[in-house]
Parts: structure tokens; sequence; C-alpha cells
């Protein structure tokens, strides 16, 4: 009797730790989100949930592992939706029940998507509101595009980071210029591409690695989450691998010459660093001690977070992937310009120019009104009950962030007291090299 | 010292000096220069007065200087202003011819003009111009002399120039503080544009650039008349400006090098690269990157010129400009300045040439005196109106090449 008492509690302890297991989604969105979802599946085979979402057929079509979901058939017809950002927003909007029914009971959501095209750039903030209110925790890939590929894809990256830098928990920034010059300017473009994916598939293996609790140095899920408490950091990712004696420093080299961390202005704005390392077990403590103070000397002010796991199967004997978290308030509060560093460094020179650095035609350009997401419909039971939760209404407003505006010092020398001349919102007493940026040697 | 009656004198009070030229017109109404008086300007900026003692301490040592040097006594004189305060705009008017047998008279031309003049302005602002546009007669455009013809109903543009009344009034202030009588306020932009261009440029659409120390103001003549006209509170001063937070250096050294490098005779265009070499060999320049110097006036430049592109666009007179761009002022002298202008607006460019004074000294025919003599030009044609009274003919003459209205006509 009393071991049939015992066993029935061990079940229910079980069923306890079973419901309260944390749920994981991996969504890909746009062609290459969905492609790169479809490599992971295919590399690491998660136990979790992987999908990828698409408008074009052709592209799900080629895809076989993640699970395939296609949306907005009765408007694009099983094409894509032709670099339309808006028409992509209408789709999300449409297909409201889908992302709902994908992103239900989730945690934990991992979302990977090309910023510049109509599907990535339009679906992906949509998404990211519906694993919102579903309550899960939402940490976004997203790509930013090569400055040739013109300015409506830049147009688009820009007018969707705007969006998802105020709503992801944490925006991982993978910008293909960066990347391309990290790899090396004079390789082909297939390769490019498919180290870009692998980067990126390793990226998201490091932070589900941490989700899952798999290291043996551990960065607990808990601690991930209170990583993201700080809520909307941008964050930026680097990849390095390295097998041999000098390991270590092979790796540590390839990640301070990143353009990310080469960089004395970006470096000193990054508030925390998460590193999830894949390694053999011949790895040493020595090793590991060894990479962590080297980087600890070039980023003095961030924390460190290290996550560990023994891998059998690498080709390499160490992986390790870098997450570089800025902190948005810390950014902000910088002099001059700081504050659009790394929005500058994804979004090179077309993009600018739409945003209002430009030229004076493009000031005040502002994001068209039918990107923004509209007011969230309430019955006419939720808006009494809000009414009646008076307190409770302005508990929501407590956590917005009050953005800090940047001092900015610009010298006008001999101009600096007198009436300014100002055109079209530029003062023209700054001098003309400084405000276009022209480059002086 | 004697006062002739037939004397008129220039005054600009601009941001790099200040400078008084006397005019005299014989009896048959030429008008030649008798002398110029300089002085260097420490009180103005941007082309407006910020301290009033120094202004007229330098306003006095030009007049003084042309006083004793050309051995005449100045009593009175006519005054350019400018300043980013100054705005412009086109107004039109209109008349129903009453009598019976449609012919327009002179009472139909005046009250068309008195209506046209009729703008509702800001508070606190003073029309400095109003200059006449074209007639139209029953929708007819294009006329200049609509006396004598017949039509039902009468039109008339006008381009007014306006400006702050406080800010206006500053300078008249210092002259009378030092016991002179104003003979006219004009805008310096149109005063430099009556002394550079001709008739034939004004006719076939031309754009005058004044680009001085403190300002740059610009007029669009098509037609024969003002259709548009602007000033922008950037001059030469901000290249110097540029130069000294770009290079490095000093706000004096930032001037001799400017300086330098717009005296230096072997070089016609700085912004030509294959005149590198030549640049760097002159003097002083040795130790300076000459790309840099080369980069942040093209900046400065260039940018102005746009916005003065961008404005006349808006109006869609760039088309007509037949004649192209002359350019006048100070900042003129920088070489190659014409090529830039040439290559913004996608239009001929040119450097002035005082062309409306026929009898004029060589020293006095540069770019930077456009304004004074322009002054000394606007004081001999309102001359030769008040003499027309007397002698039609000498009225038609000058309606021809300029039409003014308003207050100043």
């Amino acid at each position: 009797m009393n071991n049939s008492r015992s066993e029935s509690l061990i079940v229910n302890i079980q069923n306890k730790i079973i419901s309260r297991a944390v749920t994981f989604k991996l969504i890909g969105v746009g062609s290459a989100g969905s492609k790169v979802v479809d490599l992971y599946d295919k590399l690491f085979r998660p136990g979790f949930d992987a999908f990828a979402a698409d408008t074009d057929l052709q592209i799900l079509k080629s895809l076989s592992n993640a699970d395939r979901i296609h949306v907005g058939m009765s408007v694009t017809r099983g094409l894509d939706t032709g670099c339309d950002i808006k028409l992509g927003r209408e789709i999300a909007e449409k297909e409201n029940s889908k992302f709902s029914e994908i992103c239900g009971q989730a945690d934990f959501v991992i979302c990977v998507s090309a910023l510049g095209g109509g599907t990535g750039g339009g679906m992906t903030p949509f998404l990211v509101e519906c694993a919102h209110k579903a309550g899960a925790k939402v940490v976004v890939f997203a790509i930013t595009p090569f400055g040739f590929e013109g300015e409506r894809r830049l147009r688009n990256a820009r007018l969707a980071y705007e969006q998802l830098k105020e709503s992801a928990d944490l925006l991982v920034l993978i910008s293909n210029e960066v990347m391309v010059e990290d790899l090396g300017v004079g390789n082909g473009m297939p390769y490019v591409f498919d180290e870009i994916n692998h980067i990126i598939v390793n990226g998201i293996a490091g932070i589900m690695s941490i989700a899952q609790s798999e290291g043996i140095i551990r960065v607990g899920f808990g601690e991930l989450l209170q990583l993201l408490q700080s809520k909307h950091s941008d964050g930026c990712l680097m990849f390095a691998s390295a097998s041999g004696e000098n390991r270590i420093e092979k790796v540590l080299n390839r990640i301070v010459a990143s353009q990310l961390f080469a960089r004395n202005s970006l470096s000193e704005l990054i508030d925390s660093v998460l590193i999830s390392l894949t390694a053999t077990d011949t790895i040493s403590s020595r090793e590991l001690e060894n990479l962590i103070n080297n980087l600890k000397i070039r980023v003095p002010q961030a924390e460190f977070l290290l996550n560990v796991k023994i891998g059998h199967d690498l080709k390499t004997e160490l992986a390790a992937s870098i997450i570089t978290v800025y902190n948005k308030l810390k950014s902000r509060s910088k002099v001059f310009g700081r504050s659009e560093l790394l929005s500058n460094i994804f979004f090179p020179e077309p993009c600018s120019k739409v945003f209002g650095q430009g030229s004076a035609d493009d000031q005040g350009a502002a994001i068209p009104e039918a990107l923004i997401p509209p007011p969230p419909e309430l019955s006419a039971d939720e808006i009494k009950s809000l009414v009646n939760k008076k307190g409770k209404v302005f508990v929501a407003a407590k956590k917005m962030i009050q953005p800090e505006l940047g001092i900015q010092i610009i010298p006008k020398g001999r101009f600096q007291n007198t009436e300014p001349t100002i055109y079209n919102g530029e003062d023209l007493d700054v001098p003309t090299f400084m405000r276009k940026g022209v480059p002086l040697n | 010292m004697f006062k002739a009656d037939n004397q008129i004198v220039g005054l600009e009070i601009g941001t790099s000096k200040v400078c008084a030229i006397i005019g005299r017109m014989d009896k048959d109404g030429r008008l030649s220069i008798a002398g110029i008086g300089q002085s260097v300007s420490r009180g103005v900026r941007k082309g407006e007065i910020i301290d009033k003692d120094l202004a007229i301490v330098d306003v006095r040592n030009a007049l003084t200087e042309a006083e004793e040097k050309w051995d005449c006594e100045i009593d009175s004189l006519y005054l350019g202003v400018t300043g980013q305060h100054i705005k412009s705009m086109n107004n039109k008017g209109a008349h129903t011819i009453l009598s019976k047998d449609k012919i327009i008279r002179q009472s139909d031309l005046t009250a068309v003009l008195r209506n046209a003049q009729v703008v509702s302005l800001e508070s606190g602002r003073t029309i400095i111009h109003s200059l006449r546009q074209n007639y139209f007669i029953d929708g007819r455009g294009g006329i200049t002399h609509p006396v004598d013809l017949t039509g039902s109903r009468l039109e008339v543009g006008v381009h007014i120039i306006h400006g702050q009344t406080p800010r206006i009034e500053l300078p008249k202030l210092i002259i009378e503080k030092l016991q002179l009588n104003i003979d006219g306020i004009v805008f310096n932009g149109l005063a430099s544009s009556l002394a550079v261009l001709t008739e034939e440029q004004m006719q076939q659409g031309v754009l005058l650039i004044d680009f001085g120390a403190g300002t740059i103001e610009y007029v669009v003549f098509i037609d024969g008349v003002v259709y548009f006209s602007g000033v922008i509170a950037v001059g030469g001063d901000h290249i110097t400006n540029d130069l000294a937070l770009g290079l490095k250096i000093s706000l004096g050294q930032a001037e001799q090098l400017k300086i330098k490098l717009c005296t230096d005779a072997r070089c016609d265009n700085i912004f030509d690269p294959s005149n590198k070499a030549l640049l760097a060999e002159i003097e002083g320049l040795e130790n300076i990157n000459i790309d840099n110097v080369i980069q942040i006036i093209a900046a400065r430049i260039i940018e102005t010129f746009k916005i003065i592109e961008k404005e006349i666009s808006k109006e869609c007179l760039l088309e007509y400009l037949g004649a192209g761009i002359v350019l006048c002022g100070g900042s003129a002298r920088i070489p190659g300045i014409a090529k830039l202008a040439s290559h913004v607006f996608k239009l001929p460019a040119t450097l002035a040439r005082i062309s409306s004074i026929e009898s004029i000294d060589s020293r006095l025919d540069k770019y930077e005196f456009a304004t004074a003599l322009g002054l000394v030009k606007f004081g001999a044609m309102q001359k030769s109106v008040s003499v027309s009274n007397k002698n039609p003919t000498i009225l038609k003459k000058v309606l021809n090449v300029f039409k003014f209205g308003g207050k100043n006509e």
C-alpha cells in the first residue's frame, strides 16, 4: 500500500515537472529565415518544434526538415510578397490564428528572419507580438541586407528593425555586410551565404544550449531570462571555431578581429557578453580562463555569461557562439551619435537617407501609418474590466523605458553664439563636411 | 570739400568690409564712379549688425576715407540691407477697366499697381521693395506697356521683398547717428544685379548669386523683371570656419589659407584634381593636406548652391534661365566656383563684370564691389525717374530696363 502511494507521488511529481517543462519554439519567417530553421533542424535535430513560415511555395517545397507553414495563399497565390513589407504585415494579420497557434503555450520563442524582404520584414514584428501575447520571451535573429541590395530592402529592414527593437526581448542583428567583412570580401557568394547560415544556426544552438541547460558550465534558463529582463536590448552575433593546440588563441583572435568587437566605439557599449562554447572533452579550465580573461580586458565593463557544452561529434575541437548585448539606455546616454551607432552599422548608406540623416529631401520621413500596429481590439467586457482595474492599468506604463535623449555637442566655431542659420531643420553653421560625413584624410 | 548736386553715394555695411562708393551723373544722365572709401567691418555677422558702436566707427572710417580721397562731402546715401530675415513673395493685383471704350489709361495702371501691393505680412515686417512684373490684359500675359491698349480686365504681378522692421531700422539708426540722410534702402541682392547684369541677360532669364562673406543673396530675372529673390545666411566666413574646424587651425590661419588659394594666379580651378600639384606649391600650403582643403570648400559651396537650386526649383524657374548664372561677391574669387555652379545647376555660369556703369576704374571692377556699385546705380535710376517727370523719354528708357514699383519707385 505504502509502495503504491509513494509510486503515485513520484508520478505526480513527474507530471508536475513535465507540466512545468519549458516549451521552446523556433520559427523561421520568410525565405531566408525558413532556410536557416531548416538547416538547424537538419544539423541539430532538436527536441522541440521548428517551423518555417513563408508565402513562397517554391521555397517551402525546397525544405525537407522543418515543419512548413504556408501563409497568404489567397493574397500571393503561392508567390513571394514582392518585397512589400505592408503586404507581409497584412498577410500576418490575416493568418493571425495560425501564428497564435504556433506561439500558444510557448515559453521561449526564437524567431529568425531577414528583414529586407516583405515577408520577413512585415511578418516578424507581428509574430513577436503574438508570442508576447502568449507570454513567451522572444529572441529574434534578424539578418539585415547588403547595402547594394537597394534602398527599398534597406528601408524595409530599417522599418522592421524600428518595430522589433521595441518589442523583441533580445534582437540579435546579423549584418550581411559585417559578416562578409569578417569572412573575407573576396569569397564567393554561395560560400558567404552558407557560412552566414551556419553562424546563425550555431548562434541559435548556443542560445538553445543555455535555455535547455545542457552545459557542464551552465548559464541557467533563469539567468538568460534575467539578462532579458532589461528588455528590448540589441545584440550582435559572432561565431568562431578552431582546432589544435592554439585553439583558444585562434578563436580569440577571430572574435577580437570581428568588426563588432574591433570598433572601440561599439565595444564600449557592450553590457553583457553571452558565450556559448561547444568543445570536445579535452577543453581545460585554464583554456577557458584564458579566453574569458582576454575578452574581459577588452570589455571590462561587460558582464560575462559562459555556457560550456561538451560535444563528441564536433568537426572542430572548439566552437564559440558569442552574443554581445548592447544596453540601449547606456548607448543613448552617450554623446554625439552613439545612439545611432548600431543602426548605422547595420543599415548602411541608402537607409540613413530615408531616416533624415541624408539629403534635406528626406527630412522627417516617418514610418508609414499602415505599418504601425493597430491598437488591440478589446471586447466590451475587457474594456470594462480594464476601467475597473484603474490601479493596474498604470502598472504596464511603469515598465516602459523612458528614453533618454542624447546630448549632441557639435562645434560651430565662430558661429557658436550667433543666430543659427537653419534650413530644413539643418544648422548650416555646422561645417558641411561634418553634417554630410565627408571623410577627411 | 563740396557737395555736388549730381552726387550719388552707395553704402554697403558688409560682413567683411564697409564700402562707400561715390558716383556722379552728367547732364546726359550718364553715370561715372568718382571714388571709393573702405573700412574693415568688425561689428557685422551674417550681414547684420551685432555691435552698433563698432559698426558706427567702421562706417565713419569708410565715409571719411571716401570724402578725403575724393574731396567731396557726403550728406546722404543709399543704404544696402541684407540678412536672413529678408524674404520675398509674388503677388498679383487686378483692376476692371470701367471706361466705355475699354482703353487702358495711366490711372488704371496706378489702380492695378495699388491693388497688387496690398499684401498681408506678419506684424513687425516692412516692405523693402515691390517690383512690378509684367501686365496681363484679359488673361493675356507678357505685356510691358498696357497704356492705350484695350481690354476689360488688367492684372499685374509684383515681387515683394520684405524684412523684419527692427533689423532694417538698425543700420538706418547708425546712418542717422552720423548725421547723414538716407536716400533709399535697397536689398543688396537687387543692387548687385543692377550693377552686373545686362539687359539682355535679364530678358533671357538669369540667376544672380552674390556670394558674400556673411550672406548669399540671389535674384532671378525673367523677361526683364524680378521673379524671385532670397537670402541665405551662409557665406565666405562659413568656408573659413569650416577650414578652421576641419584642419584644426586658427580662424586667422584659415582665412589666410583661403585668400592664398583665391589669389594664386596659376590655378584657375582649385576643384580640378589635375591642379593639385600646383596648389601644393603655393607658399604656406606645404604642410596642409590639399585634398582636405578642397573637400571642405567644395562641400560647403555645393551645399549652398543646392539650397538655392532647390528654392528656385520650387518656383519652377530653372528652365527659364536662358542666360544661366552670374556670380559676384567676394567669394566668387574662389577659382573654379563658376564650374561648380555650372555642375550643380546644370546651366552655364559666369563670373560677373560691372556692366551697367559705362566708365569704371579697373580697380573697382571687382566682384566684391558689385553691391556698393549697384547702390549707386540704383540711386542714379531713382534720379533718372525724378528727372523723367520733365522728360518722358528717359522715364520710358528706364522703365524698359527695370520696372520698379511700390515704395521705392
